[in-house]
């Protein structure tokens, strides 16, 4: 894969890395730290990549190591006051049912954000996440049934 | 269910992605392709498998000598 080519799927798939990223981080600024380190690492192993289809699951599962390697720093940096501050979820950009997902168990909400948001099979998901492909859907079942009872009631919903 | 994922699909088409992130990414995939130079193709197996073929060669090339040497000490 040329330059060229793997920027254009890159650009692609922008918004969906930025998106897992931040479902794992729940801190827009890491969340994108996360991406750049990724699309960096993405492109020194590119020729890797042997079907421009699993590109996007390639990315993606990138992208999630990148995101759990911020979220060790934070906690294998002892005595700094910005790493508790870096723990606590920043969103400058408001979204109800991104509100409704942060609320949820980080095992429903990954499989759901990647369901929902970046439109995976069931297959790809427990590809990117490295689980069995029933743990996927049992996991994606109960996170359905979590955000249908959020949904239906409001945003009072406190219980996931 | 299906009316609940397909409420769910149109509001997560709706998430607000930072225009930073955008600038951001565009910024670090311009950089990419100014530097010019192509990603590897996948070369390496090619290499991998001409070094297989040439071992397998040396080998044959060595064995073949040394069992024609005992041949003709044999006769």
């Amino acid at each position: 894969m040329n330059t060229k080519k793997f920027c254009e799927n890159v650009d692609k798939y922008k918004d969906d890395l930025y998106i897992m990223a931040l479902a794992i981080l729940k801190n827009e600024a890491d969340a994108e730290d996360a991406v750049s380190n990724a699309i960096l690492k993405a492109y020194e192993h590119a020729d890797q990549v042997r079907a421009f289809h699993k590109f996007k699951a390639w990315m993606l599962t990138i992208t999630k190591n990148e995101a759990l390697k911020i979220m060790e720093k934070r906690f294998y940096l002892p005595g700094d006051d910005t790493v508790e501050a870096m723990s606590e979820p920043v969103l400058e950009h408001y979204d109800e049912m991104w509100d409704i997902m942060q609320q949820m168990k980080e095992e429903y909400r990954l499989v759901v954000v990647l369901f929902y948001y970046d439109n995976l099979s069931i297959r790809d998901i427990s590809e990117v996440l490295s689980i069995p492909f029933g743990t996927v859907k049992s996991r994606l079942s109960r996170g359905k049934e979590e955000l249908r009872k959020a949904l239906k009631g409001g945003r009072g919903y406190e219980k996931m | 269910m299906k009316r609940c994922d397909k409420r769910v699909k149109n509001l997560s088409k709706e998430f607000p992605v930072p225009d930073s992130y955008h600038e951001r990414v565009d910024k670090l995939l311009t950089e990419l392709q100014k530097e010019e130079y192509s990603v590897q193709p996948p070369g390496k197996k090619t290499g991998f498998r001409v070094a297989c073929v040439a071992g397998v060669l040396c080998i044959l090339l060595i064995s073949s000598f040394v069992f024609s040497g005992r041949e003709e000490r044999c006769l």
